[in-house]
Formats: C-alpha cells, structure tokens, sequence
C-alpha cells in the first residue's frame, strides 16, 4: 500500500530526525581541555623560529634546493639568503663594513624584489630563463609572505600555505604547513629568510670557505662596490656577491654549480630593489586558477568513473546523473566538474529531455570558458541538442563555436571538430 | 546590518588572532552549535560530532595567525571542522557501523506508518555534502544565507544542493512506498 505525504510533512519528518537537543556551548568547559591550544594564541609570532637550525644544515639546504624541481624558485630564495647574510662577514680585512651595520640595515628592510637569470634543466626545453622574486618579511600581525615566477611557473608562500600555480593551463595547488611534503624545502626557505635570524651571518661565516673580498668601482656607473666571492665545498657551490658600501646591502648576487665561479651561474640575481610597497594581490591565489590538488583529483576521478560506468555500461542515465552532479558539487573548481557538466547533458539528451540539456551545456559553456577540456565538445553536443528541437540557427552557431573552441588544441580531423565541419556542411547545403 | 555584524566579527576574529580570550569565547559561543552540526553529517554520531567540533576549535587556535582572510573565519573553521570530522570516522575505524550504531541509539520518533525512520534513513544515506546541507537548513535552522556564510559556498550552490537532497530523499521514499502529493 501506498502512502502520501506533502512537503510540509517531509520538512518536518527531517527537523524530527534530529538527534538530541541543540548544541550547547561551554567555553570554560572547552578552554580547560585545550588550554594548550589557546596559550599557543598569546605567544609571540615565529616563536619558534628563535631557535634557528644548525649552521650545516643551513647550507645543506642550499644544496638541496638546487635538485627540486618543484624548488628552483627556493634557489633565488637561498642566493637572497646567502648574499644578505654574507655580506655581514667581518673577514678583517677590510672594515668597509661590519655584521652589526648589516643586521642592522637588514633590520631595516620591509620588502625585497630580486630579478634576474636562472638555469632552468626542465621540461623539453631547458635553458636559462628569467626569474622574479618577491619577499615582504613577517609583522605582528602578518606572515612572512614570498612569491616567485620562473616561466609558467608560480610559488606563493605565505605563512604556513603554499600555491604552486601554473599560468599557462590556469591550475594550482595549495598545500598547508602540516601537508607540506615536496614543497617544505621552498617552505623552508620562507622562514630562513635573515632578518627571521640574527645568527644567520654567523652561522655562513663557520661554513664558507676560500672568502676573497675587494673594493673597485663599478665601469658602467663608476660608482664604488665591495666584490665578495666565496664557496661551500660539500655542495660544490660558489658565490660572488656585489655589495653597495653605503647602504651595506646586496644589489647583484651570482651562484655557480661549481667551485671555481667558472660557465654560466645557476642563478644571476641582476637587480634587487629594496622597500618597494607591493600590492596585497602579490600573494593571493590568482583568481582565475583552477586548484587541482593531488587528493581531490583522483577522489574526483574515482566519484566520476562510477558515473561513467553507470552512463556507458549500464545507460543507467538517470542514475549516472546524480553521481555526475555529485562531481560538479564537490569538486566545482577541478576541471573535472565542466566534463561532470557536459556529461549531465549528454544524460538528459538520452532521456530525450532536450531543453535540460541545453541548459545544462550553456552552464559548462557559462563556468568553464577558460578551460580547453570540453569546451569543444560541449559545443558540439549542444549543436546537436539544437538540432533535435529544429533550431538550426542556433545549432550552427554551437558548430561554429566548436570549431573556434577547438582550434589549435585538437586534430581537426577528429572528433569534435571533424564532426561539426560537416554538421555545419549539412545545415548550409539544405 | 549585515555588514556590521561582518564588521564586527572581523573584529573580534583580530582580536582573538591576539589572544583575547573574551573574542575568542565570542567566536565559540557563535558557531560551536554549526560546527557540531557540520561534523554530524560527515559522523552521524552526535557525542562524536561535539568532540569534532572542540578539537576543531583547538585546531583553529593553532593555525588562526595564517588565516588570509578574516571575514572568511565561519567557512575556514567549517572545512577545518569537516577534516577534524572525517580524521575522527577514519581513525576510529567505525565510518562504516556509524549508520547502524546511530539508528540503534536514536530511533525515530514515531510516525504512525514509519515514515519518520525511512526520512531519517534517506538523510543519513545522502552523500555527506548534501547532507551537511540538510542537516544545517533543518537540524540547526539556519538560513540559507547563513549556510553560504558559513560553508563560503554561493547561496545557488546551497539551493542547488538541497534541492538535490530533497530529490534523493524523495526517491529514496518512493521506494519505500511513500509517494508525495503532486
């Protein structure tokens, strides 16, 4: 026997399954049990950065940082370290400056832009390539923040989160302090940073060797310039540094793969601009990024296989849907919601149910227009729905938009542009 | 009126990020009842859901000084909340016998032909995303402004998602030889 209800008695059947009575607060409660937890607000901010790492690990970094791929950007991080905190080196001999005039001019540094060269041995392509770095040290109320770009490549850190982006197909992935895994050694690099640590120069002084400083003036501006070279042995890595005499800060920095300062530098660091106001933008996930974090793309994949196999196996289309728009919802910033999208569509189309599935392609078409997955295709598919329903106007202009959607990233001699060639053949020759 | 009340908690957020202890009671007493209802619909086990909630606090705590964006607190502690949630059914091992153990503890008020235990069997078997939204809209009667603020989802993506909870919830009871009044 069947029964009926209406929807006033569901929404109440829902609100009666509640279980227990509301929440209730107890924050005396709370704070006993985690007093842990609420002291760690009052102490004061990179606490725990007073301590500092041992010295040889400081340079180990260093040479780490040159065989991550994920963390050349972390190299240019390194050379700002090693040339700031070297040029504190009081060798005695020459007093042109000293560790305390630099700890205190690096104390006075509110942001450092560093541009120049780095040699880049990945993808098909290597070569050397430009670089820009950004870096804007910790306040009280505000994390220490760095951004670099090599290419299509883009590294945000920012307290303890880090975006890895990539301009070109417009993704990015975010990872958090505790998650951090292949990135920590750029992480790392955020919180080495000299002015985080006075004992830096100390510590480059007990582990650089063959030191070799000299004064002379610069031949293009004539200006005079403290020369300082150095190595470190056990990353065969060598340094030259080029220091003004009046400010005792940095403005050129060169860091070779080799301990004779011989071929081209790792990194060449042409030009450092100190103080510079940077807008807070600089180190916001950009907008237009899609993030396709490791975990949620195959948790997505794995939802969207169930809804393939349902739609292609089974032509379950009512079922397959549901489990697509479980895609869509979850996972509305992976590129795996426009092809959920056009997969909706193609349901509704096999349900006949031609109106649902034009609007959702218009939606895929609406959200996605950046992505170059199904934009093609959904195109096609909904030239196809248009057709269905007599609309050939409307069915070619989809054709046509297909084929601007796909040019230059499919064969066109393939589907879909292969396809709406000779749909739009078909609609111009009637 | 809504952008003080915006105002405000961006205040009071600050303020706690500096260790005020009376703004970060503010900030308990105002969204622990969500945050046990957002840790419900991933464990579906009330005194769970409250231990989720707290440790989520405590987590929030630690990590408050990096938050990028303070009016966004309510939906950062939420996905902090969800993970404190699911880290809980995962570590306990118990996601699978949730179902079963909260039918057996709390059945259903009764309605006269059962409908109430098949509405709450179809809540508890709708995916955790719809049910969070389910489950804040009627449990905790929150609006669905007030699920957008504290999910920082768009108020469509909620109407979307209860929408589709309803259909399933209905499918569901249509199985169940319950069929609604057209």
């Amino acid at each position: 026997m069947e029964h009926m209800y209406n929807e006033q008695d569901l929404e109440q059947a829902i609100r009666r399954t509640a279980p227990g009575d509301p929440p209730v607060p107890d924050f005396e409660a709370w704070q006993k049990r985690h007093a842990q937890a609420v002291s760690s607000l009052r102490r004061p901010v990179h606490k725990e950065m007073t301590d500092g790492p041992s010295g040889t690990w400081v340079i180990r970094f260093g040479g780490t940082l040159m065989r991550k791929r994920q963390v050349r950007f972390g190299a240019v991080a390194a050379v700002l370290l090693i040339a700031v905190a070297i040029v504190s080196l009081d060798r005695g001999t020459n007093i042109a400056w000293s560790m305390e005039q630099t700890i205190e001019a690096i104390e006075q540094i509110k942001t450092l832009y560093i541009e120049g060269t780095v040699v880049w041995p990945f993808g098909p392509k290597p070569g050397i390539v430009p670089f820009r770095f950004w870096v804007q040290p910790p306040t009280e109320n505000s994390p220490l923040k760095m951004r670099g770009e090599v290419k299509n490549h883009v590294m945000i850190a920012k307290g303890d989160t880090v975006y890895e982006c990539w301009s070109d197909t417009k993704t990015a992935q975010v990872q958090y302090g505790p998650a951090i895994t292949d990135l920590k050694y750029w992480y790392q690099a955020a919180g080495l940073v000299p002015w985080v640590i006075r004992e830096m120069p100390e510590m480059i002084q007990q582990y650089a060797q063959d030191w070799k400083q000299a004064i002379d003036r610069n031949p293009n501006t004539g200006k005079e310039r403290i020369l300082a070279t150095c190595t470190y042995p056990p990353s065969n890595m060598s340094f030259l540094l080029v220091i003004d005499p009046a400010s005792k800060l940095c403005y050129q920095a060169k860091l070779w793969g080799n301990l004779q300062h011989e071929g081209e530098p790792y990194i060449d660091a042409q030009k450092f601009v100190y103080n510079q106001e940077f807008p807070g933008e600089l180190f916001e996930l950009p907008a237009d990024m899609m993030i396709i974090n490791e975990r949620d793309s195959k948790e997505s994949r794995a939802l969207f296989d169930q809804g393939e196999n349902l739609f292609h196996q089974e032509k379950k289309y009512t079922e397959a849907m549901a489990i697509y728009w479980q895609v869509y919802d979850a996972y509305p910033k992976l590129n795996v919601a426009e092809e959920a999208l056009m997969m909706i569509g193609l349901c509704h189309g096999r349900l006949g149910e031609h109106e649902k599935a034009i609007n959702v392609f218009e939606k895929a078409i609406r959200e996605y227009p950046h992505l170059k997955g199904w934009i093609d295709s959904t195109w096609f598919y909904l030239g196809g729905e248009y057709m269905d329903i007599e609309q050939k106007e409307k069915a070619l202009e989809a054709f046509e938009n297909c084929l601007k959607a796909g040019e230059g990233v499919r064969d066109p001699e393939k589907f879909p542009l292969k396809n709406a060639r000779e749909a739009i053949a078909k609609i111009k020759g009637e | 009126m809504l952008r003080l009340r915006e105002d405000n908690e961006q205040a009071t957020v600050e303020a706690a990020c500096k260790g005020d202890s009376g703004a970060l009671a503010g900030l308990y007493e105002r969204y622990y009842a969500t945050m046990v209802w957002v840790a419900y619909s991933v464990l579906l086990d009330r005194g769970l859901a409250e231990d989720a909630a707290q440790q989520a606090f405590a987590t929030a705590c630690a990590k408050m000084r990096s938050l990028r964006q303070l009016d966004r607190f309510g939906a950062w502690l939420a996905t902090i909340c969800r993970n404190a949630a699911q880290d809980l059914a995962r570590a306990r091992r118990r996601h699978a016998a949730l179902q079963r153990i909260a039918a057996a503890e709390e059945p259903a008020s009764s309605g006269s032909d059962g409908f109430d235990r098949v509405v709450k069997d179809a809540v508890d078997s709708l995916p955790p995303m719809y049910r969070e939204v389910v489950v804040l809209h009627y449990y905790s009667g929150m609006s669905y402004q007030q699920i957008e603020s504290v999910l920082g989802i768009s108020g469509d993506v909620v109407k979307g998602r209860l929408a589709r909870a309803r259909k399933q919830i209905q499918v569901h009871l249509e199985k169940e030889g319950f069929r609604r009044e057209q």
